[in-house]
């Protein structure tokens, strides 16, 4: 049990809400005073493994041949060039294009409001095809599913971790945070290593249009008051038991916000629900749960918050084709009506949105119209204070048994890792350079900490 | 009553093992301890002795009272197995002291100071640290006296293994086991509620007085021998559902209203679930194959065709008592399998650049047999040289794999003519060898080869088989996860690998006999002994384990359609995990208080209120007969076994706590939910049951099935 939750809880179960919070401080609360701005991060994770291959493909003559070469009409996952969506990156000489379903996004990279990260994947320090070869500086369990999911949500490949980046995130920058009882960490997607730290744990919420309150408690019969305050004292007992107490606490946290929670996602004239098109589109559900939460952040009274949405899906190793357009195209609207919705609200500058995923898939295409697991993979980071516009990192030599493909069939090296990435987010977030190994524990084994994207 | 060590062994010779209610005709114990405390002494005192009860009670005037806590023991000449348990008095520091040892006995009697008193009940002795399967144990601590500052030197004994540690704290040495104690009738009712918990979807009040009765070896044996209930088998229907399926909301339904529905999604055999989960007579086979698909997981998320994926699932449970390696080919022939993990049309690789689909390779490897990391046989992951877990296979035998995993198309269908190529989908029966598309080049395998040897593809396959199965990792893989699901997430290494054991031979030389893991697991020490207060115990009743928990408590008829709808609320839709890596990793540990127990991995802030909610919904709500579904029952609840006693409060409370806690109820939340039924009048008996089954629903200390 963590102490800040221990202390929420008291707080909470206290009736702390209702009557306020003096004579109640974190013990930790006055080492640093609250900032005067507000920024969030909001994790999108693309569960399966999103083919990046399929999502930037070069659009100059030489590099769509490369791509060609490989994966050509016949290879049953081709995307023809004349479908691309050609961007230019501002530090590079060459044309790229997004796959055909991504034109929501499109224009935000134009704008300056979107970042390409190529090849980055989980590494313990920069590392080429022959250290790989030579059994050097591997990650564990590379090209499994819950082994990459966990290196990508907790930047630590060395070995299984127990933490997550956006929980030690959240445990770096709670003080900013000051005494309020409400989680740094708000889930739309469930309980996920990314979201768990040392001390904080996050609040999970339902996708817009769920409700988070208990209902038939409301009675104001004695009967009805008597089994409210029967449910209250049990929460409080048999905590002997650990899996006993780890329900009821979880529960009591739950009942303790619902009260300033509900009100919020149940809102019928939050101003950005119409920005986002959410039928048959998960990730917009989650997205605008989030946006309504932004919309209320001064009820909710943080400086600081991290988010997390996920789609699932991804993993095509079949029908890569169809399923992707879907899924992309889904990722893409959704993300764009958020950006628009961060700008109505006026915190486009404030609220920085990027992607994680499993890992890259198999340059090289498999039986069945897909693609297997894999290693480096590009991403999106999206925002008003990203460096838009421009592609970090290095786009992979896109030749099977070349100089980055280490097994033959297109698994890419990468060329950032993780821990770069996260701890450029972290940077951004307030976390000073001392503090960057709390978040990302190996990020001393590169010598760049900063991707410069935002 | 010597008379029953005959039977007993008799079914010892019969059965694997001796279970607590197979003992359910031995004798009742006869003596029963009580415990008396004097606080001005700051001193526990246990007798079984009737004369020493009436003379405590008498001084309660300087300060002994009963505690409250009892153990039941044996008297002279009632078990054979038993032995005499020796009182010992120390007359300088006014304590008593137990042993059941002769050995300890001799010695004592040498010890000036020491006063024998004789003998004060009978009990049986640890072996090798343990008490046997249906006996309990009982722990001793010691306060070390005036030297630790706590004045007069005295023992305190617990049965309760947490209650016994948490003495630690007060600086009280632990002892250990001191002896085994039999079980009483009404501890005998706890521990067949609590297999019925792990080895069934949840105790009836009815279910509990049979099994009792029954006893639990024979219930085991009537369980492995039941009819398997049946999905109702359903037509194919293509993979591109035709415009003329629709669902047609008109009044009244027909059986083919909700065509899209029905054939289009697994709602049938969803509803079949809940319905034969709460109502079937073959609790076990369906427990273990609810945990099967659970392992061998294929979701209706990616192959939405309910005459395939309910195949499957029917598939799982005619193969839940056979043998794992006959399972693992059932599983990768199936072809809704085929479909999920892309090993159906399957190819070599083309000239044009195509490799073999490495998706079944992976998986097979990673989830149903052999897990990531090379384990010892207690499920600990073994080390190399750098301190690291060693990976059990490498990419090269995943690209073997997947090569013998080529060449498997759809089943024939009736009256339509095989293709000598890839047959189109169907997704029912078993896969088809097409040798054309067959891979027949060399091929890695876990620490072998298959050379290039033009094998055909189910040569090929069963070497394969055979190869994955006999790897060292599958016994304590497949043990501790039937484990985590059945009776405890994290169990100790000497259970884990009792159970691979028995996995890896039954005793007559089979390996992957499943019914033999199965006894195995549930009749455990562990399963069954004292092991179960231990604080990290148990595991979380997962969504669909809770909606008929409560289901089967009230002697649910269903047709299925409202539990259904509960559990999609709580985050758990049977048949329908995100990815076929189940709802839940089997390796979740529980951020906030470092325990290992999967089903948290779907418990957070969202999930804990929707529990709550269900049971309001259950209890208090009006559940409708649905006018979507033909045939349709609606779901009916018989509260008779808690409103017939609940007049009188702690009768109910009573039922409550061995139904829905397996006696597990603390003192705090039973005071906090009397308060709370004595508000209901004493004439509204089914309000009175409402208020207990609502409130039992939502406690934390009923979420931990243990």
């Amino acid at each position: 049990m963590n102490l800040s939750r221990r202390n929420t809880l008291k707080a909470l179960s206290a009736g702390a809400l209702a009557s306020g919070l003096s004579g109640f401080t974190l013990p930790f609360a006055s080492a640093q005073s609250a900032p005067s701005d507000y920024k969030a991060l909001v994790c999108i994770f693309l569960f399966g493994g999103n083919d990046g291959n399929n999502m930037i493909i070069p659009a100059d003559a030489a590099g769509y041949a490369a791509y060609n070469a490989v994966r050509g009409p016949d290879s049953n996952i081709n995307i023809a060039q004349a479908d691309l969506l050609t961007f230019k990156p501002g530090n590079s000489s060459s044309t790229y294009g997004f796959h055909p379903a991504m034109s929501a996004v499109h224009p935000l990279f134009d704008q300056g409001k979107l970042a390409i990260i190529a090849n980055a994947g989980p590494l313990l320090a920069p590392t080429t095809k022959a250290q790989y070869l030579a059994g050097l500086n591997v990650p564990y369990q590379l090209f499994s599913h819950s082994d990459q999911q966990a290196q990508w949500q907790s930047t630590i490949s060395n070995q299984p971790a127990r933490s997550g980046w956006g929980g030690r995130l959240a445990d770096s920058v709670a003080s900013m945070n000051g005494s309020n009882p409400f989680p740094v960490l708000t889930s739309i997607a469930g309980s996920t290593l990314y979201t768990t730290g040392n001390s904080q744990s996050p609040l999970s919420l339902p996708s817009s249009g769920g409700s988070f309150t208990l209902s038939g408690l409301t009675g104001t019969d004695a009967i009805s008051k008597a089994r409210a305050a029967a449910l209250n004292a049990l929460l409080l007992q048999g905590k002997d038991h650990l899996l006993v107490k780890a329900a009821a606490e979880q529960t009591e946290q739950a009942i303790a916000l619902s009260a300033k929670v509900n009100p919020i996602i149940t809102s019928t004239t939050s101003s950005v629900t119409n920005l986002f098109t959410t039928t048959g589109n998960s990730l917009a559900a989650q997205l605008l749960q989030v946006a309504k939460l932004i919309e209320a952040r001064a009820t909710i009274g943080l400086s600081r918050q991290i988010f997390f949405v996920s789609l699932g899906g991804f993993d095509t190793h079949n029908n890569q084709i169809n399923t992707q357009q879907t899924l992309l195209g889904n990722v893409s609207s959704a993300m764009k009506s958020f950006y628009d919705a961060t700008a109505a609200l006026g915190v486009a500058n404030n609220v920085t949105t990027f992607t994680l995923s499993d890992f890259g898939r198999t340059f090289k295409p498999s039986a069945g119209g897909g693609s297997d697991h894999a290693w480096g993979n590009h991403h999106m980071v999206m925002g008003g204070a990203v460096k838009g516009g421009a592609m970090y990192g290095t786009f992979p030599v896109q030749q099977l048994n070349g100089v980055d493909d280490v097994t033959g069939e297109g698994r890419w090296v990468p060329s950032v890792s993780v821990d770069q990435y996260a701890a450029t987010l972290a940077t951004w977030f307030g976390v000073p350079a001392s503090g960057l190994a709390a978040v990302a524990p190996n990020i001393g084994a590169f010598a760049n900490k900063n991707l410069g994207f935002v | 009553m010597r008379v029953n060590s005959a039977l007993v062994a008799s079914m010892v010779a019969t059965t694997v093992t001796i279970l607590g209610g197979a003992t359910a005709q031995a004798a009742e114990p006869a003596a029963t301890i009580v415990e008396f405390f004097n606080a001005p002494a700051n001193k526990y005192f246990i007798t079984s002795n009737p004369a020493d009860w009436a003379l405590l009670d008498q001084y309660a005037s300087i300060g002994w009272k009963r505690t409250g806590v009892t153990f039941s023991a044996y008297s002279q000449g009632q078990d054979a197995s038993a032995l005499p348990v020796y009182r010992f008095y120390a007359p300088s520091v006014g304590s008593h002291f137990f042993t059941v040892s002769a050995t300890e006995r001799d010695q004592l009697a040498l010890i000036p100071g020491f006063v024998a008193e004789g003998i004060a009940w009978y009990a049986m002795p640890p072996s090798s640290g343990s008490c046997a399967a249906g006996t309990v144990g009982l722990y001793r601590t010691f306060n070390n006296g005036a030297a630790a500052g706590n004045g007069p030197a005295n023992h305190r004994y617990f049965e309760d293994y947490s209650f016994y540690q948490s003495y630690a704290a007060k600086g009280y040495a632990l002892e250990g086991l001191s002896m085994c104690l039999p079980q009483s009738t009404a501890e005998k009712r706890l521990d067949v509620t609590r297999l019925l918990k792990q080895a069934s979807f949840g105790p009836s009040p009815a279910e509990i007085d049979r099994v009792t009765t029954l006893g639990t070896t024979a219930w085991l044996t009537e369980q492995f021998a039941a009819t398997a209930s049946q999905y109702t088998p359903r037509d194919y229907w293509p993979n591109t559902r035709p415009d003329s399926c629709i669902n047609d909301t008109t009044l009244p339904v027909t059986p083919t209203s909700y065509c899209a529905r029905d054939n289009y999604s697994m709602f049938p055999t969803q509803l079949e679930f809940y319905k034969q989960a709460i109502t079937g007579n073959d609790q076990l086979r369906q427990r273990v194959a609810w945990a099967l698909s659970q392992f061998f997981v294929i979701s209706s998320t990616d192959v939405p065709l309910s005459y395939g994926m309910g195949d499957y699932q029917q598939m799982l449970r005619d193969n839940a008592f056979g043998n794992f390696r006959t399972l693992m080919e059932k599983v990768t022939l199936h072809p809704a399998m085929g479909r999920f993990l892309d090993m159906a049309n399957n190819r070599k690789a083309t000239t044009t650049g195509i490799s073999p689909n490495e998706n079944y390779a992976r998986e097979i490897l990673q989830l149903f047999t052999n897990g990531v990391n090379l384990l010892n046989d207690d499920g600990s992951e073994k080390q190399g040289p750098d301190g690291k877990p060693i990976e059990a296979y490498t990419q090269d035998e995943i690209k073997g794999f997947a090569k013998v995993f080529t060449g498997w198309t759809y089943p024939t269908r009736a009256g339509v003519a095989p293709s000598a190529g890839f047959n189109g989908q169907n997704l029912a029966g078993t896969m088809e060898p097409r040798e054309i598309y067959h891979d027949t080049t060399a091929k890695d395998l876990l620490g072998s080869t298959i050379g290039p040897a033009n094998g055909t593809a189910y040569a090929d396959l069963t070497v394969a088989l055979d190869n994955a199965f006999s790897y060292a990792n599958v016994p304590p893989f497949f043990s501790r996860f039937m484990i985590q699901k059945l009776v405890t997430g994290n169990p100790s290494p000497g259970y884990v690998q009792r159970v691979a054991t028995v996995f890896k031979n039954n005793g007559s030389g089979i390996r992957g006999d499943l019914k033999a893991v199965i006894t195995a697991i549930l009749t455990d020490i562990e399963a069954r002994g004292a092991a179960k207060f231990e604080p990290t115990y148990g595991h979380m009743n997962e969504p669909a384990l809770l909606v008929t928990g409560l289901a089967r408590a009230l002697s649910a008829k269903t047709d299925g359609y409202y539990f259904y709808n509960s559990s999609n609320g709580l985050g758990q839709t049977v048949f329908s995990a995100p990815t076929v890596f189940n709802y839940y990793s089997p390796d979740y540990v529980v951020p906030s208080v470092n325990v290992n127990s999967p089903e948290f991995g779907i418990f957070n802030s969202t999930t804990a209120l929707s529990r709550v909610n269900f049971a309001n919904s259950a209890v208090y709500g009006t559940i409708n007969i649905s006018t979507a579904l033909y045939g349709a029952t609606g779901t009916q609840f018989d509260w008779t076994p808690f409103s017939s006693v609940a007049a009188d409060s702690n009768a109910l409370l009573d039922r409550v706590n061995e139904v829905m806690f397996a006696g597990k109820l603390s003192a705090a939340t039973r005071a906090a939910m009397k308060t709370a039924i004595d508000t209901v009048p004493v004439s509204d008996t089914t309000g009175r049951a409402r208020a207990a089954l609502y409130l039992a629903v939502a406690a934390p200390e009923a979420q931990i099935l243990r």
